[in-house]
């Protein structure tokens, strides 16, 4: 880890600062001792061994080792089982990270059977303020999401599955977005014909307990998905600027206008209507195949050895055109895939 | 530092995390400068909505990146890690095998890794022959000594280990530490439900083999005793055996022997032989071999039925009624408890390729009970998983098979941004400011 120096204001709080250096260097990089690294803070080398400041703290931190090789005590090592993170805070713990089975209340980690709100929201701890779904310390503005409990996922799938609800009915039951239900859909369906076709091992399983156990379950009572979110619009990513008297009023609606935006209820109207379960979708209004996309197989003659297919395409989409720069020879040029998978140069 | 200098040590910072296996050429191309993010329409409603970091997603289209998408999901430990089993044909987009890491996912693909794979990047790392070894005798070695200590003092081991496992059940509670199973438990209530069907079978077992023969086998036994000693025998004496109801009628029968057939009298081969006579062996409801039919032989059989219906109902009374002491379940156990077999010479183990171990909470080699898989088996998490593992919001998953669905692309709201980043806003700003080169 690198330190910033404090001029920058660059320095987070685990950021060890220090002072200006006045010489000429190459590289303004300095060791980032931890901040609760003070001069009688240091633990002792490990069996008198010369041991780095670095290698001393690493050892306090990760504590004894059993004969497997594990960190037997490091509150780290082993996965929470109780539906809630245990994510590293160095503000609190201070570089001692061993377990104690005395002190189990200061591990700052929540669990949801003790009923604690799982929103962004900090919660006082310890005269502490500290998120629990919040990974890294230095950043605030990143969280884990929570994830569905089984119970909520088969209700999903019934409801869209048996009772037919559309996806949009679903998505406001249970607090959730539209894309989301429709992954549930999906991902319920691959598991059954797992299940099914028996490939789901032992090991798998265990695997998928430990991952469900760890991460803390949704709530929709608690931390519901926002289903009023639409994009930022486009044409409002950068400032335009338009003269007006000064006596004119100009407020938001004016702006959209100005921009030539259409309603965010339209929009919002527009994002619900995608998905294979919506009301609006194609497949479940039983029109499925009415694509507009022209393609047809040309009549075959007498003496043809092939059929020709015809596909419509959009000029500048396919081939290039005489004239037009075209540097194949160009470093990172763009890339896309094609059906199954190969990778291709795209037009640029 | 300049506001250059920041902007550079931002981008190296930043970049060292976000795509450092993208090229630096490659990465630019893919840089977009206007950034995607959302507005929530009942902010109005809410009031006091805190700012959306529109910076943080500095680095986003990155994350439309297959290779990342699958670190993201945590089908694989590192983004060179998803790398190496896209290259290698792992993964599947839509059922499709994309060998690109830089495969551009939409929103809605399904993407998916060979679960073998995920077990390997989520699991212990497998361990090689020698190590698996290594860890082994150490085990077993301790186990011999664990052994012996219980058969020397059961008690005291039964304490120690009671202790230990009070203890580790505060220590890790809720953790998930795969050796410790309650198959070894020191708990007495949990043990004893363990050994309700034990009991059951061995109270079958002694059921079967009382029968009117071995009531007056132990009648006589016990009386013989008794004689031998010049004691006299009263109904007492059978308390310890039939109870205090059935005493009386067990005294009756032995005065039956003693009075008139002076069985007791006789060479113990010589009353056995008697007493078969008395009560002899049935085949096919008739029985065998030479026996007495007199009225006395009657009564006897007759009291000696009358005993075997009562004490078969006493035997299942103590069974069902009386609850196993501490003590008994202790002696079971330290005598449960068996010495593993010599493990062979590392040089023998590594010839044969195995060797054969099987202790309570380990059965086959360490971290190799199926030596074909590439990870540690049965499969146990890494080490210093959860504080590592971020359910991303853009992505739903499901570990039960390895498959996942690219939701959207991540995006940023108030007061959060979906993309997953050590770095805070200023950090991202900078970046940011380095690679708009707009003379920001």
């Amino acid at each position: 880890m690198i330190a910033y120096r404090s001029s920058s204001g660059l320095v987070g709080q685990s950021v060890k600062v220090v002072g200006g250096q006045v010489n000429q260097v190459r590289y303004r990089r300095t060791l980032a001792y931890p901040f609760y690294s003070k001069a009688g803070n240091i633990p002792p080398a490990r069996h008198g061994r010369k041991q780095t400041v670095f290698k001393r703290l690493m050892d306090e931190f990760l504590g004894p080792k059993n004969y497997k090789g594990e960190y037997y005590l490091n509150k780290y090592t082993y996965p929470n089982q109780n539906h809630s993170t245990n994510y590293i805070d160095p503000s609190s713990e201070r570089g001692d990270s061993l377990l104690k089975a005395s002190k189990k209340e200061e591990t700052g980690t929540a669990s949801s059977e003790q009923g604690v709100d799982f929103s962004k929201g900090s919660e006082a701890l310890n005269g502490r303020r500290r998120k629990p779904l919040q990974p890294f310390p230095m950043n605030s503005h990143s969280f884990t999401n929570v994830q569905l409990g089984r119970e909520t996922k088969e209700q999903i799938v019934n409801d869209v599955m048996n009772l037919k609800l559309s996806s949009q009915n679903v998505a406001l039951k249970y607090g959730l977005k539209i894309q989301r239900i429709e992954a549930v859909v999906k991902l319920h369906e691959v598991e059954e014909n797992w299940k099914k076709s028996g490939m789901i091992t032992k090991d798998l399983q265990t695997m998928s307990n430990v991952m469900y156990k760890m991460f803390p379950v949704y709530d929709a009572s608690k931390n519901p998905e926002n289903l009023t979110e639409i994009p930022i619009p486009e044409q409002t990513k950068q400032s335009r600027f338009i003269t007006i008297a000064e006596s004119e009023p100009f407020g938001p609606v004016d702006a959209a206008k100005e921009f030539g935006l259409e309603p965010a209820a339209v929009t919002l109207q527009k994002l619900s209507e995608g998905g294979e379960h919506s009301s609006h979708s194609a497949i479940s209004k039983g029109e499925a195949g009415t694509s507009n996309d022209k393609t047809f197989i040309a009549k075959m003659h007498e003496g043809d050895r092939s059929a020709f297919r015809f596909t419509d395409v959009k000029v500048g989409q396919v081939g290039y055109r005489y004239g037009r720069p075209f540097r194949d020879n160009r470093k990172d040029r763009k890339i896309g895939f094609d059906a199954a998978g190969k990778m291709v140069y795209l037009f640029e | 530092m300049t506001l250059y200098q920041q902007k550079w040590v931002s981008k190296q910072e930043t970049r060292s995390y976000h795509g450092e296996e993208v090229n630096e050429g490659r990465w630019q191309t893919l840089f977009q400068h206007k950034l995607e993010g959302v507005a929530q329409l009942d902010a109005s409603l809410k009031g006091n909505v805190p700012p959306t970091p529109m910076v943080l997603q500095t680095f986003a289209p990155l994350e439309k990146r297959l290779d990342v998408a699958v670190f993201r999901a945590m089908f694989a430990s590192s983004v060179r890690q998803s790398r190496s089993f896209i290259l290698s044909g792992h993964v599947k987009v839509n059922g499709v095998t994309i060998n690109h890491p830089g495969f551009t996912l939409k929103p809605g693909d399904v993407f998916a890794v060979d679960p073998e794979r995920v077990l390997e990047a989520l699991g212990k790392r497998k361990p090689n022959l020698k190590e698996a070894y290594r860890v082994d005798k150490f085990q077993v070695i301790q186990w011999q000594k664990f052994v012996q200590k219980a058969k020397d003092d059961p008690r005291g081991a039964w304490q120690k280990q009671k202790d230990k496992h009070r203890k580790q059940k505060t220590l890790y509670e809720n953790k998930f530490v795969p050796e410790l199973s309650d198959k070894d438990s020191t708990d007495v209530n949990e043990r004893l439900d363990n050994m309700q069907e034990l009991k059951l079978k061995k109270m079958k077992e002694v059921q079967h083999s009382v029968s009117r023969k071995s009531i007056l086998n132990d009648i006589y036994r016990t009386a013989k005793k008794l004689v031998d000693e010049s004691k006299d025998v009263s109904s007492s004496a059978f308390d310890s055996q039939f109870g205090k109801e059935l005493s009386g009628k067990c005294f009756q029968v032995y005065e039956l022997l003693e009075n008139e057939n002076k069985t007791m009298e006789l060479e113990p081969e010589k009353a056995k032989e008697e007493l078969g006579k008395i009560v002899p062996t049935y085949k096919e409801g008739k029985p065998v071999g030479e026996f007495y039919d007199d009225s006395r032989s009657k009564k006897l059989r007759q009291l000696l039925s009358e005993l075997n219906t009562k004490y078969l109902d006493k035997i299942r009374d103590d069974f069902t009624n009386k609850p196993l002491s501490e003590d008994e379940i202790i002696k079971m156990w330290s005598t449960s408890l068996k010495k593993h077999s010599k493990l062979p010479e590392l040089s023998e183990a590594t010839e044969k390729g195995s060797y054969y171990l099987n202790l309570p909470w380990q059965h086959g080699m360490y971290g190799l009970k199926d030596a074909s898989k590439p990870y540690f088996t049965p499969w146990s998490p890494r080490a210093f998983l959860s504080p590592f593992a971020i359910l991303p919001k853009h992505i739903e998953i499901s570990f039960l098979t390895c498959h996942a669905v690219y939701l959207r692309d991540p995006v940023a709201r108030p007061g959060e941004s979906e993309v997953i980043s050590p770095f805070d806003e200023d950090i991202h700003e900078r970046a940011y400011m380095y690679y708009v080169k707009n003379g920001m």
